[in-house]
């Protein structure tokens, strides 16, 4: 059981990191979160490799022990919400900085369907089975982050429709 | 698709490498592992506690053996308030009769309820109780006492000194040291006076034919109840006999030390029967009751009078008694305590 397990996460441990990463904007709480993940997923692995999608099932882990953990926090000033630092890999990107720095100010939810929909790239509907919600919420939660990220990252008051 | 959505996929899309370290799928293993192991226990533990509480369930619910009781010897001993400190008990006519220091109480041996009360005069205490055909004698200190069978008293005798009574159906015997005196049972007259073998009367009874007296505690004289005259002296094998009772043709003596002892009343001879001891015995329908302190009451043991064999194992019954008040019936023996109660023990 180990050695599956250990094979299937060795083959997805980037993608799920840098899941984490756009759900948490934080490398280190992206290490945390992807071992809760995993280790939940290991512990329940006879029952999610029989359904044939393990990567799935830590990605739902993931989002709900993002979401689970955010509750838990107590409440921060944003100035103090740490961003990601980019420095060492983009640096000098301006509008990739403002992006990842917007999506911090988003609620975890908001954020979560943000990552998942232009990040992950995943259909409403597939998001709503994920957070165990709605197609309505997931659209509703996503226009509401847009609206939060419009002021944020558009460069004139005028948005730019293309 | 809006400028907002445009920035979030080309952003998100070239978001950096990050680094994802090994040790990740490591320590997810490891901390998954540490979780079974707590799962296991705490699955172990419940079920040891779900096994415990099913076993105590078990027992709780399971018929439990009834006790093994040897005999009905007795199922309750009850008391029955008379108010009288019982020093010393007689049988005769359906009653028991309990006296007092100061006090005369006959109890109905059928349904154990008071039949008579009376007082005695003067303040002699009462040391000796016996019943004949037609009366009730109380033996005090330098006096004797005689009631009718209604606890009326007939006739108060002075006579001085300590004396010892005992009475067959028609003749009363008083005795004290050195001599023994017979009563007219309805006229409370001397008849005859017999002397003794020196020596103190510790105890005396009736037999059919005979009157026995247990002097020094360590003697008994037979006198023939027709001639009167002392017809064999008999010592025991020890000098602390406290009693004696006559049951079954023979004489039974009791000592606190060397037990019980048979005296056959045809040829006298003396036989130590049994190491039960006491201080007291007394006899009823053909068993032999002895009695002893023991602890915060007495030892009661109850013996067949032809087997010597125990009836039942011994019983302790708690009270404060007077070690020389007793008396058996046909179906139950008696006993007088000093704090005014006596207690019924049946015959198994």
């Amino acid at each position: 059981v180990d050695d599956a397990f250990r094979e299937f996460a060795e083959q997805r441990l980037d993608a799920l990191v840098r899941f984490g990463w756009a759900l948490t904007g934080n490398r280190d709480d992206a290490h945390d979160l992807v071992q809760t993940a995993l280790t939940r997923t290991a512990l329940a692995w006879p029952r999610v490799r029989r359904k044939d999608n393990p990567e799935a099932y830590v990605r739902r882990a993931m989002v709900r022990t993002h979401m689970n953990s955010w509750r838990r926090r107590p409440a921060l000033d944003i100035d103090l919400i740490e961003v990601i630092d980019l420095d060492d890999h983009a640096a000098g990107d301006a509008e990739r900085d403002a992006v990842w720095r917007a999506l911090q100010q988003l609620p975890p939810r908001q954020r979560a369907v943000v990552v998942l929909r232009y990040y992950e790239d995943l259909p409403e509907a597939d998001i709503a089975e994920l957070l165990g919600c709605s197609r309505g919420t997931v659209k509703s939660q996503c226009a509401k982050a847009l609206a939060k990220l419009r002021p944020l990252l558009a460069p004139d008051p005028e948005e730019v429709a293309l | 698709v809006t400028y907002v959505e445009q920035q979030l996929r080309s952003q998100l899309a070239d978001a950096p490498p990050i680094d994802a370290p090994p040790e990740l799928i490591d320590r997810a293993l490891t901390r998954a592992g540490h979780i079974r192991r707590r799962r296991r226990m705490v699955s172990s533990m419940a079920l040891v506690a779900v096994l415990v509480a099913g076993v105590s369930v078990v027992l709780r619910t399971a018929p439990r053996p009834t006790p093994v009781r040897v005999t009905d010897y007795p199922p309750r001993s009850p008391r029955y308030s008379v108010g009288v400190d019982g020093r010393a008990a007689a049988m005769g006519h359906g009653d028991m009769w309990v006296v007092g220091a100061h006090d005369l109480v006959s109890l109905s041996t059928v349904d154990s309820h008071v039949v008579s009360r009376v007082a005695l005069r003067g303040p002699e205490p009462a040391s000796s109780v016996a019943v004949s055909r037609h009366a009730v004698w109380v033996a005090r200190n330098g006096v004797v006492d005689m009631f009718d069978l209604d606890g009326v008293l007939q006739t108060q005798m002075f006579l001085g000194g300590s004396w010892r009574i005992a009475a067959g159906d028609d003749d009363v015997w008083l005795v004290t040291a050195g001599q023994a005196q017979r009563l007219h049972p309805k006229r409370f007259e001397i008849i005859d006076r017999v002397p003794l073998p020196a020596g103190v009367p510790d105890a005396t009874v009736v037999s059919p034919g005979a009157l026995w007296v247990l002097t020094d505690r360590s003697n008994v004289v037979r006198i023939d109840r027709d001639t009167h005259r002392v017809s064999a002296t008999l010592a025991l094998p020890a000098e602390d006999f406290a009693d004696i009772a006559w049951s079954s043709g023979a004489l039974w003596a009791v000592s606190p030390t060397a037990g019980l002892v048979r005296i056959d009343g045809s040829n006298f001879t003396v036989n130590s029967v049994s190491a039960v001891s006491g201080t007291k015995v007394t006899t009823g329908a053909g068993r032999v009751w002895v009695i002893r302190h023991d602890g915060d009451g007495v030892l009661v043991s109850l013996l067949d009078a032809t087997t010597f064999a125990p009836v039942t194992p011994a019983r302790h019954v708690a009270g404060t008694f007077s070690l020389y008040a007793l008396a058996a019936g046909d179906d139950a023996l008696w006993l007088p305590s000093l704090d005014g109660s006596v207690v019924r023990l049946p015959v198994p």
